[in-house]
C-alpha cells in the first residue's frame, strides 16, 4: 500500500507549514479563537507547532484538539500552508497518543449506526427526544444534550433504490448518459428524500442515475482522529468509484462534506497518493457544481417553476423574504464557488442572498461534544442572528450537520438547495 | 458567464467589486483569491500621495503630467477623485467614516515609533490624531508584545488591561474583541483617566472595537475628554480587518460571489480575448467564464508576482512580461529605510491608458483584460509607490471596472 509517494518538496502537507510567515490571517479569521480561551488559534496549533512534531513523539500541544476542523484557516492563508489538514493530522496522533475514546468512537461510526438504527427508527426517535435519556448520555459519554440528532427516516434511501429499480427494470432506457449517485450516510437513513429528489433531478436532465455500493466518506472516523479506520473506508469507496471516474462517468453527490473527503482530504488528510485517489477526486462532484456545469454548457433544464407556483406551504416559508443561503466551510473548501446560489438564481421570484458568517459552528461532529457545544454555539451566534433578523422562515445549506444545527438555534427550517430545485422542477419526494 | 471577474483581495480587488457592483447593479461580478489579501495588514487608511505638501489632487496631478506611464497618469486625475468619492460613500455606508472632499489635503497621523505620516483619507480611528495637541499620551498594555508605547519616544503609559488571566498571548484582534465589551472599555477608559495627567490626546495602538468601533471611540473621547486616536500595530491589522468584514458583508449583500482560498492558476485567451479564468480547486481545475477580467493580484508581496533565486521576475497567472532591473544588486538600496526607497518596490506590469496590459511586443494582451493596483509598474524615480499604494488602488480599480463594464 503506497501511503507516500514522492511529491514535489513542500506540497505535502506537513511541509506545506514551511510556507508560514506567521503574519496571524488564520488566528484572526478562525471562529473559535473569540469565543473560547482553550484554543490559541490555528497558527499556534499548526505551523508553528508543527516545528516541534516529531513522527515519533507525543503532539507538543493538547489544545489542537479544539480545532473544529472547519478549514477557514486554509482558505484565507495567502501563502497556500495547508493549516486545517496539518491540524487535523495532528489531531490524529494525539486521538492516538491518548488512546480509545468511547464517545469519539460512537460519533465517528455514525455511518453504522443510521443504517442499525432504522428499523427502530421510533423508539430511537423518542428516545433522543427523550431528555433524561440525552442527560445520562452527556453524563456518561458526554454527548452533549444540547445538540440536534437527526431522525431516523425509518428506511433507507437504498431500499427505496433497490425497489424502484426493480419496478423500473423493464423500461430502463440505456441510452442516455449515466452518471453515479453517491448518496452518503446522512441521506441514507436520515434524509431519503433528498436523494430521491437528487435523483429525479438528474433524470428529469436526461441522466441515467446509477447508485453502485459506496461507503461511508470517512469524514467523522478522519474528525474524530480515527485515521486507520476512516482510510479503510477511503479505500472501499476509491475501489468502488474510481472506474467510473475512469470511465468518465461523472459521480454527483448531495452532501458538501462527504463530497470534499473524497476531492481533497483522502489524499491531503489521509495521505492517499495513488492514481485512483486523484481519479475519483477529479471524477466526483457536488450536485449543485454538476447542475451548474451542465447549464453553462446549455444543458441543464430551466423549466422552472417561479416561487408563486410552489407548494402553498413552501411558498408561505419564503413568502417575500429573501432566502439566506449559507455555504458550508467544507463545501467553500472545493473552491468551484457557489454553486447552489448560482442554480437558485435560475428559479423565477427566488432572492437568495449568502450570508456574512464564515461557519455554523457545529462543524460535523464536533458541536456534539459536550465540552464544546457551547463554541459551537457561540461560533454560529452572528449566522443565527442574522436569520433571524431577516425574518427568514427557510434557509438554504448544502450540509446535513450544518443544516440540523442551524435549523435548530435559528428556528428556521433550513433545506439543501435540490429541495428548492425539487420544487421548482415539479418534482416530488 | 460572469460579466466581470476581479482576481485579488486586496485593495484594488475589494474595491473594484465594490465600485463594479455600485456602477452596474445587475452585473454578475465574481472576486478570486488566494487567501485574504494584503488589505488586511495595511493601516486601512489611503496614501493619496503623502509627500504632497499642499493640494494632494493638484499635486497627483503634477506628477501624472511628469511621469506619463504612472498609473495615476494611466487611469487619470477624474478617476481617482471619481474612486475616491465613491469610496467615501461606501465607507460612510458601512460606517468607517472615510471622508473625502476637495480641496484635499494630508492628515497627519502617528506610528507606533511616534514618527508622523501623511495619509489624505483616513477612517474614524486617526481622525483624532489632527488634535493630538503637543503633549499626547500614548498607551500601552502591560505585558503585551505587540505593541509597547515607550518606543514612540513621548509620554507614555502602561495600564493593566482589566481581563483575567489568559493562557495565550493576545493579537490585535483579541484586544479590538475586548473593547467591543461596554465594560472592558469603561474600564480601560478609568484606568487611562488616572494617568492622563495633562495630556492633550490619547494614542491607543488600534485596536478599539472591531465589530462597534465607532461606538468604542466615542465613548473614550467621552470619558477622556481629550481627542482619542489610534496606532496602527503589528499586523494583522485591526482597522484593515474593520474595512474587510465591512466591505465582505457589502459585496455579499450586493450579490458579488466571493471565493477566498483558491488560486487563479491561469487565464484562458482566445483570439486576442479572455475566455475567462482556471482556479486550482479541489479535485479538478475549476473553470470560470467572464466577459471582462481584472488582475489585481498585487506585486511581489501581494502575490501577483514572483521571484526566484536567479533574479527572475514573473506574473504567475497571464505571464505578463514584467518590468523590472535584471541586476539583482540593484533590487534594493543600500539602507533598510533609506528615503529613495528600493527599485523592487515599483517593478510590475505595464499597461496602457485602457488599463490593458501589454505583451512583449507592447500591444494589450487581451482587448477585455484590465489591470488594477499594486502589479502596475510604477517608473523609476517616481514617488514610492507606498506613498500612493491606495490612491494607485482606488483609481485604478474604479477606471479597469469602467472599462471592463463598458
Amino acid at each position: 500500500m503506497t501511503e507516500l509517494r514522492e511529491l514535489p518538496y513542500l506540497e505535502e502537507t506537513p511541509f506545506t507549514a514551511d510556507h508560514c510567515l506567521k503574519c496571524n490571517i488564520c488566528t484572526q479569521a478562525c471562529p473559535v479563537v473569540p469565543v473560547t480561551d482553550l484554543f490559541p488559534g490555528p497558527k499556534t496549533v499548526g505551523p508553528q507547532a508543527q516545528r516541534f512534531r516529531d513522527p515519533d513523539l507525543p503532539s507538543p500541544d493538547k489544545s489542537v484538539e479544539y480545532c473544529s476542523g472547519c478549514g477557514i484557516c486554509t482558505l484565507v492563508c495567502p501563502h497556500g500552508v495547508r493549516v486545517m489538514e496539518i491540524n487535523t493530522q495532528a489531531k490524529a496522533k494525539l486521538a492516538e497518543a491518548k488512546g480509545f475514546n468511547l464517545r469519539d468512537w460512537i460519533l465517528g461510526h455514525n455511518a453504522w449506526w443510521g443504517v442499525l438504527g432504522t428499523p427502530f427508527a421510533p423508539l430511537l426517535n423518542w428516545l433522543f427526544r427523550f431528555k433524561p435519556f440525552r442527560w445520562l448520555a452527556e453524563k456518561t459519554l458526554g454527548i452533549s444534550a444540547r445538540a440536534a440528532f437527526p431522525t431516523w427516516a425509518g428506511y433507507t434511501f437504498r431500499s427505496w433504490w433497490r425497489q424502484r429499480e426493480r419496478q423500473r427494470a423493464a423500461a430502463a432506457d440505456d441510452s442516455r448518459p449515466a452518471v453515479v449517485y453517491y448518496h452518503g450516510c446522512s441521506t441514507n437513513s436520515y434524509e431519503p428524500r433528498i436523494g430521491k429528489l437528487a435523483v429525479q433531478i438528474l433524470e428529469h436532465n436526461g441522466f441515467r442515475v446509477i447508485v453502485p455500493p459506496q461507503a461511508c466518506c470517512g469524514l467523522p472516523l478522519q474528525s474524530n482522529g480515527l485515521f486507520a479506520e476512516a482510510r479503510q473506508f477511503a479505500r472501499k469507496n476509491i475501489s468502488a468509484l474510481a472506474d467510473y471516474a475512469r470511465r468518465g462517468i461523472p459521480i454527483v453527490g448531495t452532501s458538501g462534506s462527504c463530497i470534499m473527503a473524497l476531492k481533497g482530504d483522502y489524499e491531503h488528510v489521509l495521505g492517499l497518493h495513488d492514481e485512483d485517489t486523484r481519479l475519483l477526486a477529479s471524477g466526483i462532484y457536488d450536485i449543485s457544481e454538476f447542475l451548474w456545469h451542465l447549464h453553462q454548457q446549455g444543458k441543464l433544464r430551466t423549466d422552472f417553476l417561479p416561487v408563486s407556483a410552489f407548494p402553498p406551504e413552501v411558498r408561505a416559508l419564503i413568502s417575500d423574504a429573501i432566502v439566506p443561503y449559507h455555504a458550508p466551510c467544507q463545501l467553500k473548501a472545493h473552491g468551484m464557488g457557489r454553486p447552489a446560489l448560482d442554480l437558485l438564481d435560475l428559479i423565477p421570484e427566488m432572492r437568495a442572498v449568502e450570508m456574512d458568517a464564515d461557519c455554523c459552528g457545529i462543524a460535523g461532529t464536533y458541536g456534539y461534544k459536550a465540552e464544546k457545544r457551547q463554541i459551537a454555539e457561540d461560533v454560529g451566534a452572528p449566522l443565527f442572528r442574522r436569520i433571524r433578523e431577516i425574518g427568514a422562515k427557510l434557509a438554504v445549506c448544502d450540509t446535513e450537520t450544518c443544516r440540523w444545527h442551524i435549523a435548530q438555534m435559528s428556528g428556521a427550517q433550513v433545506v439543501h438547495p435540490v429541495e428548492l430545485l425539487a420544487y421548482a422542477y415539479g418534482i416530488h419526494a | 458567464m460572469d460579466d466581470l471577474i476581479i482576481i485579488g483581495a486586496g485593495w484594488a480587488g475589494l474595491s473594484a467589486a465594490a465600485f463594479a457592483s455600485h456602477l452596474k447593479p445587475s452585473a454578475k461580478i465574481r472576486l478570486i483569491a488566494q487567501g485574504i489579501g494584503s488589505l488586511i495588514v495595511t493601516p486601512a487608511w489611503l496614501s493619496l500621495l503623502d509627500s504632497a505638501e499642499g493640494e494632494v489632487i493638484e499635486a497627483i496631478r503634477m506628477l501624472a503630467m511628469r511621469y506619463p506611464e504612472h498609473p495615476y497618469a494611466l487611469a487619470g486625475v477624474d478617476s481617482l477623485i471619481a474612486a475616491a468619492r465613491l469610496f467615501a460613500q461606501i465607507g460612510a455606508e458601512i460606517g468607517l467614516g472615510y471622508q473625502f472632499e476637495l480641496p484635499l489635503y494630508n492628515k497627519r497621523a502617528f506610528t507606533a515609533l511616534g514618527t508622523q505620516q501623511s495619509p489624505a483619507i483616513v477612517p474614524y480611528g486617526y481622525q483624532g490624531a489632527a488634535q493630538a495637541g503637543t503633549q499626547p499620551l500614548f498607551i500601552g498594555f502591560e505585558g503585551w508584545r505587540d505593541h509597547y508605547p515607550a518606543l514612540s519616544g513621548a509620554p507614555f503609559a502602561l495600564i493593566a488591561p482589566p481581563l483575567s488571566e489568559r493562557p495565550w498571548d493576545l493579537t490585535p484582534t483579541d484586544y479590538a474583541r475586548y473593547f467591543d465589551q461596554p465594560h472592558f472599555c469603561a474600564e480601560v477608559a478609568r484606568l487611562v483617566k488616572a494617568r492622563l495627567n495633562g495630556a492633550t490626546a490619547v494614542a491607543f495602538p488600534a485596536v478599539l472595537g472591531l465589530e462597534q468601533h465607532a461606538q468604542v471611540l466615542q465613548t473614550l473621547q467621552e470619558r477622556l475628554g481629550v481627542p482619542v486616536f489610534e496606532l496602527p500595530t503589528l499586523p494583522p491589522s485591526v482597522p484593515g480587518t474593520r474595512l474587510y468584514n465591512k466591505l465582505r458583508r457589502y459585496l455579499l449583500d450586493r450579490r458579488v460571489r466571493l471565493q477566498i482560498g483558491h488560486p487563479v492558476r491561469r487565464g484562458v485567451i482566445e483570439g486576442g480575448r479572455v475566455l475567462g479564468v482556471e482556479v486550482a480547486a479541489a479535485g479538478k481545475p475549476q473553470f470560470f467564464g467572464a466577459k471582462a477580467v481584472i488582475l489585481a493580484t498585487g506585486n511581489l508581496y501581494g502575490g501577483g508576482l514572483f521571484s526566484d533565486d536567479r533574479g527572475r521576475i514573473w506574473e504567475g497567472i497571464f505571464d505578463l512580461p514584467v518590468q523590472y532591473v535584471a541586476d539583482r544588486q540593484r533590487w534594493f538600496g543600500a539602507h533598510l529605510l533609506s528615503a529613495e526607497g528600493h527599485a523592487v518596490h515599483h517593478f510590475g506590469v505595464r499597461a496602457n491608458a485602457h488599463l490593458q496590459p501589454l505583451n512583449a511586443e507592447g500591444a494589450p494582451l487581451a482587448e477585455n483584460l484590465f489591470v488594477a493596483g499594486h502589479i502596475l509598474a510604477h517608473p523609476f524615480g517616481a514617488p514610492l509607490p507606498l506613498e500612493t499604494a491606495e490612491g494607485v488602488a482606488l483609481a485604478t480599480a474604479y477606471r479597469a471596472v469602467a472599462l471592463a463594464l463598458r
